[in-house]
């Protein structure tokens, strides 16, 4: 074994381990940051916001306040993905019923069409509370900015950075407006992972308020 | 819905690359009427494309609803329509972006 292949091997076993240690520990926060002229780390965060949701409601960064959440966009007469991406928003919905500090905002990126009324009427055929998942409509400019803060983080392709409405993803935002971790939507094994990150945060939740 | 599986994801490109535009019509004096034209026009015709997708996903109905109403022939009447409809949109909105990225570069407008 030469020294370079030895090199490598070591090198491969540290970020191994270094994995592994990030997975035990809090998760990381995402998104690019800045460092201020005072020293302190400025994270990338979801500026403010307003729309309303399916029952005609204000939805804003206050109705998230305190709360975690994870947050889809999709459209209702989606024929393909966004099905697979709902069955995958239920399932972590289902998992986390219990669990009042967390909450799920599913963005339409159709308002033209996805009214209040229909997405009133997709949530009842969904059977889920609308007090812990919002459906939430506005002005499409907006949407497609606040899409922009949601997945700056999840664009993989600069060149293609309006690929986000289809990609599917599932985005876990914390009470900080910080982003902590995102999946595919579409891939079951995938969302099995954010579930773990979404417990992770939550467990991270509970211990900074015994603090 | 192959066709549409193919074409479906660059409709949020669409929708970026219209609201860059209409965003450089609101905001930006220096640009030329010609050119001033041109991004509108653009603009409009990435609405109009995106427009089509929607309307048809919207409108689109699938073959097991179908059979409530409609006989096989029927069905397959009716998926060979919507295959020439939908292919109908992805050439449009291939073109359609197409111009526009060319217009964008040109313009060196931002998303």
């Amino acid at each position: 074994m030469n020294l370079s292949t030895l090199s490598f091997l070591s090198v491969l076993m540290f970020l191994t381990l270094s994995c592994d240690e990030t997975r035990k520990g809090s998760l990381p926060i995402l998104g690019n940051k800045e460092t201020l002229k005072d020293g302190t780390v400025k994270y990338h965060s979801i500026p403010s916001f307003s729309f309303i949701d399916q029952d005609s409601m204000p939805f804003t960064e206050k109705s998230v306040e305190n709360h975690i959440y994870v947050v889809d966009f999709f459209f209702i007469s989606c024929p393909s993905i966004c099905p697979m991406v709902s069955r995958q928003m239920l399932r972590v919905y289902d998992r986390f019923i219990k669990e009042n500090q967390l909450k799920f905002v599913s963005f339409s990126i159709d308002p033209k069409r996805d009214t209040v009324e229909r997405l009133a009427n997709y949530a009842r055929n969904l059977g889920v509370n609308t007090q812990k998942w919002k459906f939430v409509t506005g002005e499409k400019a907006a949407i497609f900015d606040i899409a922009k803060a949601y997945f700056s983080i999840a664009i993989e392709n600069a060149e293609a950075p309006g690929g986000f409405d289809h990609s599917g993803r599932l985005i876990l935002v914390d009470t900080k407006k910080h982003i902590r971790s995102f999946c595919d939507g579409t891939d079951p094994s995938s969302v099995d992972v954010f579930m773990e990150d979404i417990q992770r945060l939550l467990e991270e939740m509970k211990k900074d308020e015994k603090k | 819905m192959t066709i549409h599986d193919e074409i479906m994801p660059k409709t949020g490109e669409i929708s970026y690359l219209y609201l860059a535009f209409r965003k450089k019509l609101e905001t930006d004096s220096s640009i030329s009427m010609a050119q001033r034209e041109e991004l509108s026009a653009q603009a409009d015709d990435l609405e109009k494309a995106e427009e089509e997708m929607m309307v048809w996903m919207n409108d689109y109905i699938i073959p097991q609803t179908l059979r409530d109403t409609k006989n096989s022939e029927e069905i397959i009447a009716y998926l060979q329509d919507q295959k020439i409809v939908i292919s109908k949109i992805k050439e449009h909105t291939e073109a359609s972006l197409e111009k526009a990225k060319k217009l964008k570069k040109d313009l060196s407008i931002n998303e």
